[in-house]
């Protein structure tokens, strides 16, 4: 009996602990995504004002934004993952509660878990082959695995994210117990 | 292959699952399980729906609205209007419609305008006497404006999938969205005459001066922007960089509201929420790369040519079909698996595809509002933390005044096509 209250115990400190890790590395990519926000914001803006102004243009300008986009957009989708925020059609969640609650997001994770993998799959199959192959962006001449590799990385990322809520959700749901969800 | 693509989707959905992962799991299994498509063409697709340097302008958009809403700009909006409707019964009411509506004009996101509103005027609506089931409703439904008027998310996307002009498109939307807000004007003033609701405040032209004064640098940011859009000064994708920097030296500099630090912090707020929209236009655009080839459009339109309809039974159908998927799906995913279905239909009857934006982007902002599950009911629920019941009987009389607005929209395509003909 004691034995097992003290695993239920170092379970749940290890699950607090890896939830404040998870926060901090999410507050980093947050301010990240950020300061690439404001990049492209500068970018865009430099680029149309010489453009039109000073009769310059930024080569590969459009290219370099259009990629940190690409990485921001994967990057963005694995919080949003993490924390229950992407946009879906919640009103069977916003009733349910306990163990109903778990099981409904335990069919999201399991479906995300899923999906992404196939997604990871896919993209793992392109980006060794453009990685073998070596094509360049016209404008930049940068690598195109580079922004390719942002669907590898966030679909793997996104996967892996899945599979972490996915064990959670599980654990509160046999449990029987509210696990630390995003919001609630 | 379309009973794959429309059976699971539609319980996952229901269920509450992510709109991106619902798509992803249809589509990942159509082409790993059902389709002889290799793998790697999920790839390629997905990146091509990202690789568009015109979507750019959405995350631009979205920053300066997110800018607008924790500078303090939206506040000075709301404050400005409603110095201006002083007198008018249902004077909050009018106000909320009016606030929407210039802040539409400034963000192209709904949800970011309709939590700028609900924060603000929930308590002060309830409190003079609208109740709480109308408030709510007022503010769900005062949302769906700003994706009407320019500039616009919806149009962007329309523009993009259906191969339009995204100016013309922002112009088109000027009087429809207009036209919503008046009706919905004239509505919050009959019911405040019904039910004698006091009038807030009075006229006060000092008070009025004073107010605009503060809003100005705010008021003068739709200018700007579409000024610089009708000018040739900048494309719509430039625009959207130029009302970020216009919104962060405001901010910044002129109403002194931010920091740095929150300048940032606004920056990655805006890229979280353009992540959440980019990743559904990068999967529904697998969804309508396979519907395409596997041939859906082509047939959908053999059959619809086959029923022979007419301009106004076809629109008439697209009205209730729209409706019914607005109800359901969010415009940014309607739209892009939709359009590139019911475009070629519309010219097919002779409706000209501009016009035929604008009623499909009224719809889905009917949508918006429109019960079980649109946006912004989430949106009011998470502000005023009423029961979804309340805000699902409060938005009714709204749903009819919109779709009153709608069938003027639709049946009038001088009101959508008029101001666009210069361009």
């Amino acid at each position: 009996m004691h034995g097992s209250a003290e695993q239920v115990r170092n379970r749940g400190d290890l699950m607090q602990g890896l939830l404040a890790a998870a926060n901090a590395v999410a507050g980093a990519v947050h301010w990240v995504l950020g300061l690439a926000m404001l990049a492209i914001v500068a970018i865009n803006v430099v680029n149309a004002t010489g453009r039109y102004l000073l009769g310059f243009s930024m080569t590969g300008a459009d290219e370099l934004m259009v990629y940190t986009m690409v990485w921001v957009v994967m990057a963005g989708a694995v919080l949003s993952l993490a924390s229950r925020d992407h946009i879906g059609v919640n009103l069977v969640p916003s009733y349910a509660t306990g163990r109903t609650l778990h099981l409904v997001h335990a069919v999201h994770d399991l479906t995300a878990l899923l999906s992404c993998a196939l997604a990871t799959y896919a993209s793992w199959g392109f980006v060794t082959r453009i990685a073998a192959i070596g094509p360049r962006s016209m404008g930049l001449g940068l690598p195109m695995v580079i922004p390719h590799a942002a669907l590898l990385a966030g679909f793997a990322a996104l996967t892996l994210t899945a599979l972490a809520l996915l064990l959670r959700d599980a654990d509160a749901w046999s449990r029987s117990a509210p696990s630390a969800e995003p919001g609630r | 292959m379309s009973a794959v693509l429309t059976a699971l989707p539609a319980g996952l959905l229901v269920l509450g699952t992510p709109i991106f992962v619902v798509f992803l799991a249809g589509v990942a299994f159509a082409i790993f399980f059902v389709l002889p498509t290799p793998p790697i063409a999920l790839h390629q697709v997905l990146f091509g729906g990202l690789d568009n340097y015109a979507l750019l302008a959405i995350p631009f958009f979205i920053f300066a609205g997110e800018l607008m809403g924790t500078s303090g700009i939206a506040a000075r909006l709301i404050a400005w209007v409603l110095a201006l409707v002083g007198r008018v019964p249902g004077s909050l009411g009018v106000a909320t419609v009016g606030a929407s509506t210039v802040m539409g004009a400034i963000s192209g996101s709904s949800v970011a305008a309709v939590a700028a509103l609900s924060k603000t005027l929930y308590p002060d609506l309830e409190r003079s006497g609208y109740g709480q089931a109308r408030s709510a409703g007022l503010l769900a439904s005062s949302g769906a404006i700003d994706i009407v008027v320019p500039p616009s998310i919806a149009m962007i996307l329309y523009g993009l999938a259906a191969e339009q002009s995204i100016p013309r498109l922002f112009m088109a939307g000027v009087l429809p969205g207009l036209l919503i807000a008046l009706m919905m004007c004239a509505f919050v003033v009959a019911v405040a005459i019904v039910l004698r609701i006091p009038v807030v405040g009075r006229f006060d032209a000092g008070v009025a001066l004073r107010a605009t004064r503060h809003a100005a640098a705010a008021l003068f940011m739709p200018v700007f922007v579409l000024g610089g859009i009708y000018q040739g000064w900048f494309s719509p994708t430039e625009a959207g960089g130029f009302a970020c920097l216009y919104a962060i030296v405001v901010a910044r500099f002129v109403y002194r509201t931010m920091g740095w630090a929150d300048i940032v912090r606004a920056a990655g707020n805006a890229a979280m929420l353009s992540a959440r929209i980019l990743i559904i236009v990068a999967v529904a655009g697998v969804v309508t790369w396979l519907l395409t080839t596997q041939g859906v459009p082509q047939a959908v339109v053999a059959w619809i040519e086959a029923l022979q309809l007419d301009a106004f039974a076809f629109l008439l159908s697209v009205n209730i079909l729209l409706l019914v998927v607005g109800c359901f799906l969010d415009p940014t995913s309607a739209i892009l698996v939709l359009a590139p279905l019911l475009v070629p239909l519309a010219v097919s009857v002779g409706v000209d595809p501009i016009h035929f934006g604008i009623v499909m982007t009224v719809n889905l902002a009917i949508g918006m509002f429109t019960p079980p599950f649109g946006l912004n009911l989430f949106v009011v629920q998470s502000a005023t933390g009423l029961p979804a019941h309340t805000i699902y009987r409060g938005v009714l009389p709204f749903v009819g005044v919109q779709i009153a607005a709608l069938i003027i929209i639709t049946y009038v395509p001088a009101l959508s096509l008029a101001l666009g003909q210069s361009l």
